[in-house]
């Protein structure tokens, strides 16, 4: 894929219209922030042992004092719902 | 009577004995702010009806001669990516224009129940997008010291606001740098805390990993006490921390060792800065012991936060379609369809920042480049965590600048975006290895302020503070 492909690819994943001259200005930037973080392929890395070795631990301090179990229940969920008619959801009508 | 020079002790003692009462306080700074904010613009918002409440209940306590919460009184101001009950949040963002909240953010909370006076909300870079306050979708900020220049940023808002004296303190948020740099360009105090301490509860999010709210004040004393009132575990953030559970460092601090990475001291920083901050250690070496260390990895901590944090912005943002939230009706009549309405509303209510960013997350998440991007950074995040464990085995606290430069102009580097990241090139390992920092004034280059980080240990926030008053950094 060449690059003005490649562009158009990622403004659509953005949902951003891909036109105008803010746009080409921003598609120039995009190549030069591009060519700067590349950088991190500079450095040789090994087996990494990634960022979750201390997981145990953070989740034993992020934990509350006690333990709560939640009850994600449909039933539970229908009695808590603000707006709700014969076992429905009521949601907003946009279109 | 002049409050500015007031700390929170002063202004809880002056309300206890009747010296002024708490509507005076909100009357001399809200008239501070009419008057003097045209030529600084660091507000988006002023709250007037919420700060006149709370002063009439701090005065209603006086009269009935009850206990006065903490912070009674302290008047604050607040970055607008932090949400206020009934008040309008934008994120300096034209997609959030209107939005109300509907409920108040944990520190927000918490700082009402601590008698803490809200005068209004704060001017950033859109969505904490930025090192100057000039990606903001209203108006840039200028820095009350030299009003051609910068305040920093993203935070830029709420350090001018401190640093002009409309308010004692200001909520600020960190991702990259966006408390500490701004602290820095505009003289004031300012703590990035650890990832954790601070409920992100009703902080707007930009990069989830990273985000810390904390506070910027006048001295080292209201940011002390104004990180207490907002510190510790909430329900409502999984993130965050029971302080009561961390197990405190056994370690003695009557000789404090200092490291001064050379990777930070070299290069990059400019010499007058650099001047500025040596004479300073060379002060402190009565009281503190320096040791040269090393942070290997440095050189690709902007890179690879660039890289992450762009990456979950491009996740956290992608619920600004233009139905929740704010809609824009013009827009909406003029689109053939749905598809069509969320291209026009993003193109149209996202500047351009905030733009290259969704674009550089979403390229750096797409398949065939994350390998190489996103799997890679944070690999190398978590090298440069490894640096800073190590570190703390042989130093207690760290020492970097916070800033390169001294302020720069405004629109100096606002078209150039890498030249602009380059501002936080010394800030963002923190926020990548979930560290606290503090910055604080260390001197001046003529009338322009320079500042230093003091980093610590995860949760030792508490340490640094300690540091803090054992040194002279007047």
């Amino acid at each position: 894929m060449n690059f003005q492909e490649l562009i158009k690819k990622i403004f659509n994943l953005s949902y951003f219209k891909e036109e105008g001259e803010e746009m080409k200005k921003i598609s120039k930037d995009f190549s030069l922030i591009l060519s700067y973080v590349e950088q991190i392929k500079k450095l040789p890395l090994k087996e990494s042992s990634f960022f979750f070795h201390q997981k145990k631990k953070i989740k034993e301090l992020r934990s509350g004092n006690e333990q709560k179990k939640i009850d994600f229940s449909l039933e539970k969920l229908r009695k808590v719902s603000s707006l709700g008619k014969d076992n429905f959801f009521m949601t907003k009508k946009i279109l | 009577m002049n409050f500015e020079s007031f700390d929170f002790e002063r202004i809880k003692e002056g309300l206890k004995k009747k010296e002024f009462s708490c509507k005076e306080i909100v009357d001399f700074f809200l008239e501070k702010i009419e008057k003097e904010d045209k030529k600084i613009s660091s507000f988006l918002t002023i709250t007037e009806e919420l700060a006149r409440k709370s002063a009439q209940k701090i005065d209603e306590l006086i009269s009935q001669k009850k206990e006065l919460p903490f912070l009674s009184g302290f008047p604050l101001a607040i970055k607008d990516n932090i949400l206020i009950k009934d008040i309008k949040c934008t994120a300096a963002s034209k997609i959030l224009k209107d939005f109300v909240s509907p409920y108040d953010a944990t520190v927000i909370r918490k700082l009402k129940e601590n008698g803490a006076i809200i005068l209004g909300k704060t001017n950033l870079d859109e969505f904490a997008m930025g090192s100057s306050t000039e990606n903001s979708a209203f108006f840039p900020t200028k820095n009350p010291l030299d009003l051609e220049r910068v305040p920093g940023g993203s935070s830029g808002g709420s350090a001018a606001a401190v640093a002009a004296g409309f308010v004692l303190g200001a909520l600020g948020s960190d991702t990259g740098g966006s408390i500490r740099q701004p602290a820095s360009f505009c003289g004031i105090f300012g703590l990035k805390p650890t990832y954790g301490s601070v409920s992100r509860f009703g902080l707007i999010a930009f990069a989830s990993s990273f985000d810390q709210i904390g506070p910027m004040t006048r001295n080292l004393k209201d940011c002390e006490a104004f990180f207490d009132a907002i510190k510790g575990k909430d329900d409502f953030d999984q993130t965050s921390v029971d302080l009561k559970k961390i197990k405190k460092r056994e370690k003695d601090l009557k000789e404090i060792k200092v490291g001064l990475p050379r990777e930070c001291f070299s290069g990059e920083i400019d010499p007058e800065v650099k001047s500025v901050i040596e004479k300073k250690i060379k002060a402190w070496e009565k009281v503190l012991k320096f040791e040269e260390i090393s942070l290997p990895h440095t050189e690709f901590a902007l890179p690879c936060y660039y890289i992450i944090s762009s990456c979950e912005a491009a996740a956290n943002l992608a619920r600004y379609d233009g139905i929740r939230y704010n809609v824009f009706e013009d827009i909406y009549r003029a689109a053939k369809d749905l598809l069509e309405y969320y291209f026009q509303t993003r193109t149209f209510g996202f500047g351009k920042e905030v733009k290259r960013r969704i674009l550089i997350g979403n390229f750096s998440l797409s398949s065939g480049y994350y390998d190489a991007y996103y799997l890679r950074a944070q690999q190398i995040r978590n090298l440069i965590k490894q640096d800073f464990l190590s570190a703390f085995e042989r130093v207690d606290f760290i020492f970097i600048p916070t800033s390169p430069t001294l302020p720069f102009k405004l629109g100096e580097k606002i078209e150039d975006p890498v030249k602009m990241y380059l501002s936080d090139i010394f800030t963002v390992s923190v926020n990548l290895a979930g560290l606290p920092g503090l910055s604080f004034p260390v001197g001046r280059v003529g009338q322009l302020p320079v500042g230093l980080q003091a980093i610590a240990p995860s949760f030792c926030e508490k340490e640094i503070f300690g540091l803090m008053r054992k040194i002279d950094f007047s």
